[in-house]
């Protein structure tokens, strides 16, 4: 009997002292982060655009497309929207920041030919899961150009851009075009609405020189205007992939708690 | 007894002479990797681990010495070709290049002496706990598990030929370091640590 009730005795103590080591251990609370980025895409079939965002707990929910209702974007006070559809969330490299370790996912967004630009300068993503929550986040500026190219003056060979090793933040700062026969004198040159580069004609290649700004930058399109009023467009490329975005990023990152 | 520590001794030198090197990490294959102030572990000369050891030959009565030769030291990469791809038909093509790999792809480690690496499931990391030893950074740290993925969608007109190249720039940590297990030295070689942090893609096109 007494070898019982020791045996019960220590059965119980063990299960109360797992409840309060249990209760005790400090829970990670689960987070992500945004950072501001400037998102331009030129339209055409099949384009995706690509968020990338950081969590410290990569089987939240939110790091599953199958989790997702529905991903809105539009501004604060939302006077411009476009609801698009998840195809699929991608896995990046992984990072430490504020010794805390992130993984990077990117959600893969169709984007919808809207047959004219769309401009959003203070761009936030509402995300709605199937499971009742709902999130907010502030990405950044999207531009989405729908222009038609009408002209191949320029013939292209090569495509690259580096970024401003001052600057430290994942941001090209210009983009080397080499070419073997350019026709037609340039007028000037965008990488998204309303952003136009200053440009350098060179003896076999053109060097795009971006203005500095506070935000990420790695893959834009290039929009060529002739001085014949032509157009030549060069696709989306993604320039540049960086593995220490938020060691770099500081006040671009914005972080959020998650439920 | 006299015989258990004459046998330990015999071992321990016989561990510590040899001098052998490690086989290459992913970014020894790279096409060309410059040091602007300092060199590779593969460049090491003779003559620089015979003056590099002196840093690390002091006896101690357990655990590693370490002498680090570049730490953090800015490098830049010229990789492979990440691929090559024609259209010899009449119509565009939208091509899509899914590139998949293992965390680790972005750290690469190697070693010469008697440094070991253990390979464990893909995983590549110094024996006998260097890698602790080396405080590293977490800049220098990588899950094992996961892969990271990567699309990249192009359209190849008729008659091209498209190549992308990728080139960037990394950080390398490299030096010696020997290990003494009751004051004999049990192991000692070159270590090296090298990290990508910026990858440039260059996308070439021509006529076919």
């Amino acid at each position: 009997m007494k070898h019982t009730a020791f045996i019960f005795s220590l059965v119980v103590l063990i299960s109360m002292m797992a409840i309060i080591i249990t209760n005790n251990i400090e829970k990670v609370p689960k987070r992500l982060l945004s950072v501001q980025k400037y998102y331009s895409y030129l339209y055409e079939d099949d384009l995706e655009m690509k968020i990338p965002l950081y969590l410290n707990d990569i089987d939240h929910p939110i790091a599953h497309a199958s989790s997702y209702d529905a991903i809105l974007l539009t501004n604060p006070d939302e006077s411009k929207m476009i609801q698009l559809e998840l195809s699929k969330i991608t896995y990046g490299y992984e990072e430490f920041y504020l010794n805390e370790k992130f993984y990077q996912m990117t959600l893969h967004l169709e984007l919808p030919n809207l047959g004219e630009d769309f401009l959003i300068e203070d761009l936030v993503m509402k995300v709605s899961l199937v499971n009742g929550d709902s999130y907010e986040f502030s990405l950044g500026v999207l531009s989405l150009m729908s222009i038609t190219s009408d002209s191949d003056a320029l013939d292209w060979s090569a495509l690259e851009g580096r970024k401003n090793e001052s600057l430290f933040i994942s941001r090209l700062k210009t983009i080397i075009i080499e070419y073997t026969t350019c026709l037609k004198e340039i007028d000037n040159i965008l990488i998204g609405i309303d952003s136009q580069v200053a440009f350098n004609v060179e003896q076999d290649q053109i060097v795009l020189t971006i203005v500095d700004q506070y935000i990420l930058m790695d893959d834009v399109p290039i929009i060529i205007h002739y001085s014949d009023g032509s157009i030549q467009t060069i696709a989306n490329f993604r320039y540049m992939f960086d593995y220490e975005i938020l060691k770099d990023s500081g006040m671009l990152i914005t972080p959020y708690a998650l439920n | 007894m006299k015989k258990i520590v004459l046998i330990i001794l015999l071992c321990a030198f016989m561990l510590s002479s040899t001098h052998v090197s490690i086989g290459s990490t992913n970014y020894q294959s790279f096409e060309s990797i410059t040091v602007p102030s300092g060199s590779l572990l593969e460049n090491f000369s003779d003559d620089d681990y015979a003056t590099y050891y002196k840093h690390v030959d002091k006896r101690k009565f357990m655990g590693w010495n370490i002498y680090k030769v570049n730490s953090n030291a800015k490098v830049t990469y010229i990789s492979e070709t990440l691929f090559s791809y024609y259209n010899d038909g009449y119509t565009a093509i939208d091509y899509t290049y899914k590139l998949e790999r293992k965390m680790s792809s972005k750290l690469g480690i190697s070693a010469t002496g008697t440094i070991g690496i253990k390979v464990s499931s893909g995983e590549r990391a110094f024996k006998k706990n260097l890698d602790s030893s080396l405080k590293l950074s977490s800049d220098y740290t990588v899950s094992h598990d996961d892969k990271e993925s990567y699309e990249i969608s192009l359209k190849v007109d008729p008659g091209t030929q498209v190549d992308l190249y990728i080139y960037g720039e990394g950080k390398l940590t490299n030096g010696v370091a020997s290990l003494y297990f009751f004051w004999i030295r049990t192991d000692r070689g070159g270590y090296e640590i090298f990290v990508v942090t910026t990858e440039y893609q260059r996308l070439e096109k021509k006529k076919i």
